[in-house]
C-alpha cells in the first residue's frame, strides 16, 4: 500500500503532540494491539536518523479499539530544517504497514 | 494498489486504509399516513451509517460525491375496500427526478403489498434525496407492524432504506 501523506510541523525542544486514528474505508477501527509502532525522522529518506520514536518512547497506542496512535515527545533534533519521516507498524504476524509519510518541518526555538 | 488517505484537523490525523466505502441503513417504526397530496417517507432509526445520513427525518443526505444505489422497501396497506393505486418516486434536493416513478395497486381492504426497488444516482457532496408517494385513496398508508408471537417474528418496519456507494 502507498502510505498517506501528511506534513508535520514542529518546534525544536517543544513537545510534539499528534494523534493518528487508523480505520478502514468503512470507518471500522484497525487494531494495532499486536503491532509495534515506530516513527523515524531522517534528514532525507535514506539519510541519517535524527530521532526515533517508539512505543514507550514518545508513542502510545490506545483508544477503545486500539487504533489510536498518540505521539507526545520533545523534538530534540539539533538543527531546524525540512526532513522526512514515516510512521510504521510491524504486526506480530510479520506484516509491516507504513501508514503515513511526509515532510517533517522543524523550526528552531529561541528561548532556552 | 490500495491507497491510504489522510485527513487532518489540527493535530488529529485520520488515516483511512483502502477506498472509502460509504453506506447507510435506516428504517421507520411508525405508520406513515396519507396526509397530503404528496407525502415524503420518513425514517426514525439508523441501523448503520458512514457518509450517508438522514436529516430532518426524511432527507437522505450524501456527504461525499459518487454513484450511489438507493434501495428501499415499503409495507403498503390500506383500510378501505376496492382497488387503489399508490405512486412512488424520487426527489433530489427538493425537486422531482424525471422517470423515477412506479405505480403499485392494492386490492381489497387490508390488501397489503410491498414496494421495493432501487435507483442509481450521481450525487454531489451535500445532495439530498427524498422518496415521495401519492395516492388518491385517503386510506392508503405505509404500515408498521409490531413484532409477532407464536411464533416469534420481528417487527415489520413501515420502510427499510439502504444506500451504498457503488462508484
Amino acid at each position: 500500500m502507498i502510505p498517506g501523506t501528511y506534513t508535520i510541523e514542529a518546534y525544536r525542544n517543544d513537545t510534539l503532540e499528534l494523534t493518528f486514528t487508523i480505520t478502514d474505508g468503512s470507518a471500522v477501527a484497525i487494531s494495532l494491539s499486536t503491532a509495534d509502532v515506530k516513527m523515524q525522522i531522517r534528514n532525507r529518506p535514506d539519510g541519517d536518523i535524527l530521532q526515533t520514536l517508539t512505543e514507550g518512547n514518545g508513542i502510545t497506542v490506545g483508544g477503545a479499539s486500539n487504533n489510536v496512535i498518540t505521539v507526545s515527545k520533545i523534538i530534540s533534533i539539533e538543527n531546524g530544517g525540512t526532513y522526512a519521516y514515516d510512521l510504521q507498524a510491524t504486526f506480530s504476524n510479520g506484516i509491516v504497514t507504513t501508514y503515513v509519510k511526509g515532510y517533517f518541518i522543524l523550526y528552531e526555538d529561541i528561548t532556552k | 494498489m490500495s491507497q491510504i488517505n489522510v485527513t487532518a484537523t489540527d493535530n488529529q490525523i485520520n488515516v483511512v486504509v483502502g477506498e472509502a466505502r460509504y453506506f447507510g441503513s435506516f428504517y421507520s417504526t411508525e405508520d406513515q399516513t396519507n396526509a397530503a397530496s404528496v407525502n415524503i417517507i420518513t425514517y426514525n432509526n439508523t441501523d448503520l451509517s458512514h457518509g450517508v445520513s438522514i436529516v430532518s427525518n426524511s432527507n437522505i443526505t450524501i456527504a461525499n460525491a459518487g454513484i450511489y444505489n438507493i434501495q428501499f422497501s415499503a409495507q403498503l396497506d390500506k383500510t378501505d375496500g376496492g382497488n387503489d393505486a399508490i405512486e412512488i418516486w424520487l426527489k433530489k434536493n427538493g425537486t422531482n427526478v424525471a422517470n423515477t416513478g412506479t405505480v403499485v395497486t392494492l386490492h381489497a381492504q387490508d390488501g397489503k403489498s410491498v414496494a421495493a426497488w432501487n435507483w442509481f444516482v450521481n450525487a454531489a457532496a451535500g445532495d439530498y434525496y427524498e422518496i415521495a408517494w401519492y395516492s388518491a385513496d385517503a386510506d392508503m398508508f405505509i404500515n408498521y407492524i409490531a413484532a409477532g408471537s407464536n411464533p416469534t417474528r420481528p417487527a415489520v418496519p413501515s420502510v427499510i432504506l439502504t444506500v451504498n456507494k457503488v462508484g
